[in-house]
């Protein structure tokens, strides 16, 4: 199971920290979604000895922006994710086939709807649950997200949509192992194996991507490899 | 009052928890105890935190890092593991939670999950 956190300078700890922390934890790898932040993955893989995975989460303003951005980081990291948060937003990134997840849709008075859910489930864009305002919030607006939360799961189950489960962690402090998100999850109303499976796609996507990377890759169901005589 | 025949004492679960903190960060058992008692109202209500019955048995911290075994009601371990996860902040300081097991006994929890 992975965790996708934010690493200094984007989060408070360092990406070493972080990944040593989720080791200890029992994760089989961290995946950094950096904005500014550039770590020494080779490094950071090295001393924590679990796998940790270079990708970069979008934040923009407006879709035209986003889809420069886009365009640019591609092909230098492992896993491209644009965070949602408006109407505009959610839509242009489940419409490009070329995003990998799409990142906290709810948040900041975004929403979905089925057409989007459904168009995820076409593009295979991955939708995220964000438990952070359920590990850290309290009151009114620990209310709303779990009520954002009920709606997401719902549409993404209906459409049979793609996602994934992360914490959010903007530090290591923040980090919580998979068995507490998996109970987390189920008093808010999820299945057990949903969250395990949310969990898991972040190291399923990854190697997905680091395959399509690989010089032995020509396109999907063509690939460069030996000739049998 | 008579202490209860032994079938009907309840039966307890204990949860062996890593605390960690900022380096300049002090707790003490009474401030992680309540955070523990927010979370759990917050988070499973009062009937669910009633049902869980968390309390903080064994406290140490030093130096942005410490360990506490809390006791559950058993079958509310899994509520229990929630609220603990629930615990963002104790006192004003961050904290980063997590449980290292579970035990039957206190003392195969911090035999097995606590340092010496």
């Amino acid at each position: 199971m992975y965790e996708a956190v934010h690493a200094h300078p984007d989060g408070e700890s360092t990406a070493a920290r972080v990944a040593a922390t989720a080791g200890r934890m029992g994760y089989d790898g961290v995946v950094i979604r950096a904005r500014t932040a550039a770590p020494d993955y080779a490094a950071v893989r090295e001393a924590s000895d679990i796998d940790v995975v270079d990708a970069v989460e979008v934040v923009a303003p407006d879709p035209e922006r986003a889809s420069g951005a886009v365009g640019g980081l591609r092909p230098d990291h492992t896993l491209l994710c644009v965070r949602g948060g408006t109407d505009r937003l959610n839509r242009f990134a489940v419409e490009s086939e070329r995003v990998d997840v799409l990142t906290r849709p709810m948040a900041d008075g975004g929403d979905v709807n089925h057409v989007l859910a459904n168009c995820a489930a076409a593009n295979g864009v991955r939708i995220e649950f964000d438990f952070g305002p359920v590990l850290r919030t309290t009151g009114g607006e620990r209310v709303r997200a779990l009520r954002d939360l009920r709606k997401l799961r719902e549409l993404v189950a209906d459409a049979d949509a793609p996602f994934v489960v992360s914490a959010t962690p903007e530090s290591h402090l923040q980090l919580r192992a998979s068995r507490e998100l998996i109970a987390v999850g189920e008093a808010v109303g999820f299945d057990p194996e949903t969250v395990r499976a949310g969990l898991c796609e972040w190291g399923d996507l990854a190697e997905r991507n680091r395959h399509r990377q690989s010089e032995s890759f020509v396109e999907p169901g063509v690939e460069r490899g030996r000739h049998d005589e | 009052m008579k202490h209860l025949p032994k079938h009907l004492r309840p039966r307890w679960r204990y949860l062996a928890v890593g605390i960690e903190t900022w380096p300049d960060a002090d707790l003490s058992r009474s401030d992680f105890q309540r955070a523990v008692w927010y979370a759990a109202g917050n988070l499973l209500g009062d009937p669910g935190s009633a049902d869980a019955d968390l309390r903080v048995l064994h406290f140490s911290f030093g130096d942005g890092a410490g360990e506490a075994v809390v006791r559950a009601r058993r079958g509310e371990v899994g509520p229990a593991r929630a609220a603990l996860a629930c615990v963002s902040e104790v006192d004003g300081h961050p904290v980063g939670l997590h449980v290292r097991g579970v035990s039957g006994t206190i003392r195969s929890c911090e035999e097995r999950y606590l340092k010496p």
